[in-house]
């Protein structure tokens, strides 16, 4: 039996951007987790006891990872070089903005340093051409835009993006990669067959709205070449999904 | 025990027809010690319960009929209750509960050479990988399970699985695909005699015919979908059909009665319990309220769905992403529900 358990620690703000979160409604936060295996042989004793318990992956070495982004707005760590939130205070998470226009393809990509020096590895990309509507503003115009925020948590591999609630018309698209765990995506110290089963049966990308929420996986298209997960995201939060359309066989 | 097999088969027949409240009806008449007693009167019973929408004595029933099926080593009727046990939880939003389920009942089918659940089971997997945006995975698993239903002769089976391809089809923006499966299904559904199922196929094509902006289509294909609830009464999926129904209103600019027919899905879906339903609804209204400039209603709407998300807790938490159509699989399966709810013409 494999039962692997985590806890999810939720990004801690700075005091601005708090303020922001609290104007902009809860924090959407996507995750690469590993789901939890059960061994249950017989049927599952109730519901509740089958809710996903997640395991965040964690960055490879133990400790916390350098970025780069790549049209990102300059931060106040200088020089757009992707370096620390605002303020450059914290040292558990990244931020990284950028303004997406409606009707222009506007994307931001960050890299994360892996484990042999190499920062040209790419650990997200976040594409926008059709942001629609904001919480608080309403519907934009072509041409209008919206402020951005992509926030990685640097001890899992974890990031939020806001404003909560933007949605888009033509959905985002978003590319999250998990090669910074370095293959160890139990977090063993070793990498093994655990690992590759891992990969391919249990992996999956994840997101909650805030910590007294579920975590639920998302729909995503994974790419083991890439060790890679993209999905499209209609919107930053409130997701829900109908089964009522699809024929069920009783 | 020759009276429970008449009776069996007199509930298996009205299943077969989709009537499900006559199986409510005629089961339910019964003793309760009959129905406990005998793990195939439960599972009909049970199954014919939760289709109607009424999960928790739907369960009760399944879960009997499990119990009694492994305390008298009835394989078939395992497997088939394992199913349906999962079809409650992937109607309910419960997917990993459902793979669970599904993935059970189909080692137990396959060990027992039940084609027909062989088929259930590859058909509802293949809806989760769906829902999981592994749209190859899903058309592979959906294959499998025509080819299964094939052998077993369940038609029902057939028509559930092209009505499903449809539905990827229709995601990825391959509306001719789409329809053309959609056409099977319906086509398979009628020859079946299943009635619920000639709804929903009928339904799903209604969808398809909306999509490609063909709303007159589509309203014969409601037509005659009404037609068959006008005999065979079925709540919740009167509600379903009014959904789809206000996407037709919608796209033919009649803005105040498509808003007023979500709101009526939304107060139905309520009081039927149905999250999802309710929360579909509810984006489709608040996406319309906004493009017609509607902003404040659609923010109240949007407090309401957030207040009302939260109560639903974890179980139809563990749902909440939207799967429907994008221009490509890498798009995952969110933009045409997307483009759909939001009635965009573009």
């Amino acid at each position: 039996m494999l039962q692997l358990r985590g806890s999810l620690v939720r990004t801690s703000m700075d005091s601005e951007n708090r303020m922001s979160v609290r104007r902009c409604l809860i924090p959407l936060a996507l995750a690469l987790l590993v789901a939890r295996c059960s061994d249950n042989i017989g049927p599952p004793a109730a519901p509740a006891a089958l809710t996903p318990v997640p395991h965040v992956l964690r960055w490879a070495g133990g400790t916390p990872p350098s970025f780069t982004a790549i049209g990102a707005l300059p931060g106040r760590g200088g020089q757009g070089r992707f370096l620390s939130a605002p303020g450059g205070l914290s040292l558990n998470q990244y931020v990284a903005t950028f303004w997406a226009v409606r009707g222009e393809a506007r994307s931001v990509q960050i890299n994360y340093k892996s484990s042999t020096g190499d920062t040209s590895s790419q650990f997200l990309r976040l594409t926008t051409v059709d942001p629609a509507f904001v919480p608080g503003r309403g519907e934009l115009a072509p041409g209008d835009s919206v402020l951005i925020t992509v926030t990685i948590d640097t001890s899992s591999v974890k990031v939020s993006l806001e404003p909560t609630g933007l949605l888009f018309g033509d959905p985002a698209q978003l590319q999250i990669s998990y090669g910074g765990a370095d293959g160890d995506l139990n977090g063993d110290g070793v990498v093994d067959s655990t690992d590759a089963q891992i990969e391919s049966q249990l992996l999956g990308l994840w997101y909650r709205e805030g910590t007294d929420s579920a975590w639920a996986k998302i729909a995503a298209v994974q790419s083991l070449s890439d060790k890679s997960f993209m999905s499209a995201l209609p919107h930053f939060s409130e997701y829900e999904v109908s089964f009522s359309e699809y024929g069920v066989s009783w | 025990m020759h009276t429970s097999s008449r009776v069996v088969d007199k509930a298996r027949e009205l299943a077969a027809a989709g009537r499900h409240l006559e199986v409510v009806k005629y089961l339910g008449g019964r003793a309760g010690s009959e129905l406990a007693e005998s793990p195939s009167l439960a599972l009909l019973y049970g199954t014919a319960q939760a289709r109607l929408g009424r999960h928790a004595e739907g369960l009760r029933w399944l879960d009997v009929a499990l119990d009694q099926a492994r305390k008298l080593d009835e394989q078939a009727v395992e497997g088939h209750a394992l199913n349906a046990r999962g079809a409650v939880a992937l109607v309910s939003g419960r997917i990993d509960e459902a793979a669970d389920y599904f993935t059970q009942a189909l080692m137990v089918a396959s060990r027992d050479g039940d084609d027909a659940t062989v088929g259930r089971c590859s058909n509802n997997l293949g809806i989760i990988s769906n829902l999981r945006g592994r749209h190859a995975e899903a058309i592979g698993s959906w294959n499998i399970a025509v080819a299964a239903f094939d052998r077993a002769g369940w038609q029902q089976g057939v028509a559930e699985c092209h009505h499903n391809l449809g539905i990827t089809y229709r995601e990825q923006g391959e509306f001719d695909r789409a329809l053309a499966e959609a056409d099977e299904a319906v086509a398979t559904a009628e020859a079946s005699g299943d009635r619920t199922l000639s709804a929903l196929t009928l339904r799903g094509r209604a969808e398809i015919r909306v999509a490609r902006g063909e709303p007159e289509l589509a309203r014969r294909d409601l037509d005659r979908v009404r037609e068959i609830r006008s005999q065979d009464p079925n709540p919740v999926g009167e509600a379903e059909d009014l959904r789809v129904a206000a996407s037709v209103l919608a796209a033919e600019g009649q803005t105040a009665a498509a808003v007023g027919a979500l709101r009526e899905v939304i107060g139905r879906a309520e009081s039927h319990g149905r999250p999802q339903l309710q929360a579909e609804a509810s984006r489709d209204l608040g996406a319309l309220l906004r493009r017609t400039g509607r902003n404040a209603e659609a923010r109240r709407l949007r407090g309401r769905r957030r207040r009302s998300s939260l109560n639903w807790g974890p179980k139809a938490k563990s749902a909440r992403w939207p799967v429907r159509a994008g221009t490509t699989i890498s798009r995952a399966s969110c933009a045409g529900r997307w483009r759909r709810s939001t009635w965009r013409s573009s």
